[in-house]
């Protein structure tokens, strides 16, 4: 593999690893429109709420540390494959929370 | 048996892999019994009689880890592979469902946070592609860690937008 490539490979992986970045820019700004929903509400979160919240936020870390641990052997380009894969499952479990869990339920 | 009497035996340029068989003797009596007419995948029927008897070790040659794939994986792939193109419809559907709305909410941050809404929103159809290609190309030789990442893969990327009703 050539110069080029890795160099690719990692400009690439970087671009990923910012769309992660966003992925919890985007639900740390749900937690915090949410909050101020539930006090125009008078409402605070219940517990559930919480952890739907904090999921949210957590998981693209988790799913980022998992990626690069699974892909530490693999090459420049493996990598970002798996990097690229990772960023699709937090996408699927943003649709997965945001369609099965009820709103209503994130306020007590 | 081997098949080097057949002078004619030619790699098929269809798919690598493949071997067209050579035309039969003009006395069948002659030739082995055993010896199939119809193009057979080498890795599955004959992956360990060929390396023994080509001489040639299976790691020295470029393509004999695809060749090499054993029934057992053959059958993984073509079960969770029509499972998963099954799942990246679902997703698709439910991204379409969802990209108006999508759309209206990423209105709300700049151009520059729109574009990557959009892409982070649409990644989630080509998770099963994605998953499914990082499972194969990097366990393949790995038969039961291969099979862990496909059924891990089929329950996390279970399409519930389309099998449960929404919540809202």
């Amino acid at each position: 593999m050539n110069r080029f490539s890795v160099i690719a490979a990692w400009v690439a992986g970087l671009l990923v690893t910012g769309l992660y970045a966003y992925a919890v820019f985007v639900q740390f700004g749900n937690l915090l429109g949410m909050q101020e929903l539930g006090s125009r509400l008078g409402l605070g979160f219940s517990p559930l709420g919480w952890f739907w919240l904090l999921f949210g936020i957590v998981l693209p870390f988790l799913v980022l540390f998992a990626a690069l641990l699974l892909g530490r052997r693999l090459r420049a380009w493996g990598r970002v494959l798996l990097l690229a894969a990772g960023l699709a499952v937090v996408a699927v479990a943003q649709l997965d929370v945001m369609h099965v869990v009820p709103q209503a339920g994130f306020f007590a | 048996m081997r098949k080097k009497s057949n002078a004619e035996a030619r790699e098929s340029t269809l798919a690598s892999g493949w071997v067209v068989e050579g035309e039969e003797p003009s006395a069948p009596a002659g030739a082995s019994a055993g010896t199939p007419v119809e193009p057979r995948l080498d890795g599955a029927t004959d992956a360990g009689g060929r390396a023994a008897g080509d001489g040639s070790a299976p790691d020295s040659d470029p393509v004999a880890g695809l060749e090499q794939a054993s029934n057992a994986v053959l059958v993984l792939l073509g079960v969770f592979g029509g499972l998963y193109a099954l799942y990246t419809w679902g997703w698709f559907v439910v991204a379409k469902a969802y990209a108006d709305f999508n759309t209206t909410v990423a209105a709300g941050s700049g151009s520059f946070g729109q574009v990557l809404q959009q892409v982070l929103f649409w990644a989630a159809p080509f998770a099963t592609v994605l998953w499914f290609l990082s499972a194969v190309l990097f366990l393949r030789r790995r038969t039961v860690w291969l099979g862990i990442a496909l059924v891990l893969g089929a329950v996390v990327l279970l399409p519930l937008p389309m099998l449960v009703v929404s919540a809202q």
